[in-house]
């Protein structure tokens, strides 16, 4: 058996010897009350007590009623969706004092039994010690003793004052075992709580070893396959190369020698060469560029850069919701693929450092121009960084910026921002 | 999780039955509004013969019940007044004790003691028709414990001083003064001890069954505080009356005098309550009591600090404190304790005095008096109202029974050895101090 359910049966039997202490003290009390009313005692029993026990069907009733109550609502809790959980623990808790209070205090156990069934509810949370807290003090403030002093109540004992002599000691030795054991119950429940909010710790602990050993594992075979993908692209750039510019110079070489074989005898010859040669290095150039085509980011191959990036932007900002705008008023720009591709990666490049480094959760973009420098502007709201290093990122955008005689500006100290000024080549055609 | 949803089924289940006990607790509530148990005795609370207990009540009910039409008194007859306390004491721990219940006098603080008995202030603030201050002072501050007002007084009896008028007349004596004093008796009781036979021996004495309470009394003793949790002997006016009782015993020469030689006629003077002159003085108890003198009776003397004073004895009705018909409850009891016609009735069924001022002055209860009394040289209406209007309650908080029986032993022990006053009451006091502070 797992600690879990034992843990459940000594809840269950907990109620049910409760149930039978409960029983007990009312059957007793009710039983002696009456037999003193029967037996001539009544005026002295009166004289020995501050107040009138209570009505001995009365108490009788109302005790195992309230019993009966609280073990219905207990099956509730534990079996049914309950809304307001605060509301059945606060009945709960009125049921066993009225139970509490019926017996006149000569039985208090049932507030170890309400603990040990409240205690479930606050697992995990911030409060799980609030029904410990809450069940001893209730504990402590419904002992007899206490209570005798400040209400008039009339204990087991002097009850069991009509009996003779073992019987009167064997009826309180009764009563005794049962607050005993109740206790030992609710010590060993509590024990067994305990230990079951232990396991379920050691079971995070090694879930969550696992799960970085997987982590490790993935970032390794993330390395790996980066490396992989690596010589893969530059085999197959070797390949392209081989393909296309060995292929078309081979040919050129081959046109040129042939040509400069028939120089000198026929002219007619050499120019069928050299228009060979210059249709091979025309079909070369065609393989370039599809190569070249190859290379490019996805958005930007199939589409324009504005599309481009307002796809990316809703991809980005999709998946990490933050908030990203773009505001161009540069208008539609006539672009060198070049200088496309700077644009696209800087911001992209951007935005990936405002979500991953800044933490923020706005990014506002503006492409603005002005004669033939076009400015983008990225702002975010994040965190900043009041002393930039360059890493690997922003030093990337700088050389691509170089190389087309640009500008890159950054400030980190309200949110992060990035400016890049980037001269447009005039007049060139995307052809 | 296997939990599922409440269904509205078991909802509407609860809420019919709740629907179904609460109208049916209306039903019983009403039902049960319209009776009123009582609880009473046959016989006197004074342990004196009484044949007419149900004369009085029954017409205290029947006016009760003419008075609100549809309630019905409910009551068990029969109950002798030496199992009445037990009789209430079980039904009170039961829990079926009537609504209203006389209260013998020795009961009236352990009853009080256990919230058996509703407080009364309430009523007697609220209805504007009662006025406390038509009872006599003793009989209603009896039913006070603690400022607290428990019982209503429904009969009082006070003390008083039996006189055999025949003997003091043979020794020359005729007239006694009401205010008279302890000098005045201890003469008396001296002159009247004597040899009569010649015999060597004394067969006529003084005073018997005089003891520390009538002494006390007279003269000022504030042995205890109202809620007994106090207790002081050692006061000037309780030695002087220790001194006076050892006194007076003295004039017996050891001989001990009790009850049955007054009712031989050998005695002077004799404390009694007013119960027992009400039955024994007139026809037929005369004949089979008091035959070959004259009975008279008088205040208790002075001593030199105090006052012609009585102690009172009243029987109490009060209101069981788990009644749920307070109302009908406290009507019951006024038609029992602030009726004139009810109260009234008292001289003509019962011993006491009521414990109304006007029906105890009026002139009608002077006439039925008068008849009652008037067959064997009639009493005094006067002396009556004078004793009560000067009487004081007597004790009545928890366990006095048990303290007067040890102050008894004590002073009896005082007597015997003649031991010296104060050193005897100190002894006393801290016995009944150490018992009380238990």
């Amino acid at each position: 058996m797992d600690t879990s359910a034992l843990k459940n049966f000594v809840l269950s039997f907990m109620k049910s010897f409760n149930f039978i202490a409960v029983l007990y003290i009312s059957a007793v009390s009710a039983v002696t009350i009456i037999k003193i009313g029967n037996s001539g005692g009544a005026v002295m029993f009166l004289k020995k007590v501050n107040t009138l026990p209570p009505i001995p069907g009365k108490m009788f009733f109302i005790s195992l009623s309230f019993f009966v109550l609280l073990m219905a609502l207990m099956y509730m809790h534990d079996n049914y969706e309950i809304k307001h959980q605060w509301c059945i623990i606060v009945l709960e808790f009125i049921c066993t004092v009225f139970v509490i209070t019926a017996l006149q205090v000569n039985y208090n156990g049932l507030i170890l039994l309400f603990v040990a069934h409240i205690m479930k509810f606050f697992e995990g949370s911030s409060k799980k010690l609030l029904p410990l807290i809450l069940g001893s003090t209730f504990f402590l403030i419904f002992d007899f003793n206490a209570c005798s002093n400040i209400f008039k109540i009339t204990s087991f004992e002097t009850y069991t004052e009509y009996y003779i002599g073992t019987v009167a000691a064997i009826l309180i030795l009764i009563k005794n075992l049962f607050t005993t054991l109740n206790i030992i119950l609710f010590i060993v429940y509590t024990i067994l709580h305990l230990r079951e909010q232990m396991d379920k710790k050691d079971e995070i602990n090694s879930l969550n070893e696992r799960l970085q050993a997987a982590n490790r594992e993935l970032e390794n075979y993330a390395a790996e396959s980066e490396k992989l993908a690596q010589t893969r692209e530059r085999n197959r750039l070797a390949r392209e190369i081989h393909d296309t510019l060995g292929h078309t110079l081979t040919g050129i070489i081959a046109g040129i020698d042939a040509a400069t074989a028939v120089a000198d005898v026929s002219p007619e010859m050499l120019k069928r060469y050299l228009s060979l040669v210059s249709d091979v290095a025309r079909q070369g150039m065609t393989d370039v560029r599809r190569s070249v085509n190859e290379l490019r980011p996805d958005a930007l191959e199939q589409k324009d850069l504005l599309s481009a990036i307002h796809k990316m932007i809703s991809q980005m900002s999709a998946a990490s919701k933050v908030n990203i705008t773009l505001d161009n008023s540069a208008g539609r720009l006539a672009l060198g693929e070049d200088e496309e591709e700077v644009i696209y990666r800087i911001i992209q490049e951007s935005i990936t450092n405002s979500i991953r480094h800044g933490k923020a959760d706005t990014v506002r973009i503006w492409m603005t121009r002005e004669y033939n420098i076009v400015t983008i502007t990225i702002k975010d709201n994040g965190a900043g960084a009041p002393d930039i290093e360059p890493g690997f990122g922003l030093t990337h955008m700088k050389e691509r910026l170089d190389m087309l005689g640009g500008k890159i500006h950054v400030d980190g100290s309200d949110g992060f921002c990035v400016v890049a000024e980037i001269p447009i080549r005039w007049g060139t055609e995307n052809d | 999780m296997k939990k599922k949803i409440m269904g509205k089924g078991f909802v509407l289940g609860v809420f019919m039955t709740a629907v179904l006990v609460a109208a049916s607790a209306l039903f019983y509530y009403f039902q049960h509004k319209r009776t009123i148990t009582l609880g009473f005795f046959t016989g006197s609370a004074w342990d004196v013969p009484d044949a007419y207990t149900y004369q009085l009540i029954d017409d205290a009910v029947e006016k009760f019940e003419a008075g609100h039409p549809g309630v019905k008194v409910k009551f068990v007859s029969g109950i002798q007044k030496d199992d009445y306390s037990e009789y209430i004491a079980s039904a009170l721990i039961k829990g079926n004790a009537p609504d209203v219940f006389f209260i013998l006098p020795e009961d009236f603080s352990t009853f009080a003691g256990t919230d058996a008995l509703m407080k009364l202030d309430g009523f007697i603030d609220r209805d504007a028709d009662y006025d406390k201050s038509r009872y006599y002072n003793a009989s209603f501050e009896f039913g006070n414990i603690s400022g607290s007002q428990y019982g209503i007084p429904f009969e009082s009896v006070p003390s008083m001083m039996f006189v055999n008028k025949t003997l003091l007349k043979n020794e020359g004596i005729n007239e006694i003064q009401e205010d008279w004093t302890w000098e005045d008796f201890y003469d008396i009781c001296s002159r009247v001890t004597k040899d009569t036979d010649g015999n060597g021996i004394e067969d006529r004495f003084g005073v018997c069954g005089y003891t520390w309470q009538h002494a006390f009394i007279t003269n000022g003793v504030n042995a205890f505080d109202a809620n007994g949790t106090n207790c002081n002997l050692l006061s000037e006016n309780a030695i002087e009356a220790v001194d006076f009782i050892k006194k007076i015993n003295r004039l017996a020469k050891g001989n001990s005098v009790t009850a049955d030689d007054f009712d031989k006629g050998n005695v002077a003077f004799m404390p009694a309550l007013l119960s027992d002159y009400r039955t024994y003085k007139p026809y037929p108890w005369n004949i089979k009591k008091y035959t070959n003198f004259e009975l008279d009776c008088i205040t208790l003397p002075r001593g030199e600090k105090g006052d012609n004073k009585s102690t009172m004895s009243t029987l109490l009705l009060a209101m069981n404190s788990r009644t749920d018909n307070e109302r009908l409850a406290w009507e019951l009891i006024k038609t029992f304790c602030y009726d004139i016609e009810i109260q009234s009735e008292i001289y003509t069924y019962k011993e006491g005095a009521s414990v109304l001022k006007t029906v105890t002055d009026s002139m009608t209860t002077m006439l039925s008096i008068n008849q009652v009394l008037s067959e064997e040289g009639g009493m005094d209406i006067n002396l009556i109202t004078s004793i009560m209007d000067n009487a004081e309650p007597d004790y009545n908080f928890k366990d006095i029974t048990l303290v007067k029986e040890m102050i008894d032993a004590g002073i009896d022990d005082i007597v015997k050895n003649g031991t010296d006053s104060k050193i005897g009451l100190q002894m006393i006091e801290k016995r009944v101090r150490s018992f009380l502070n238990e």
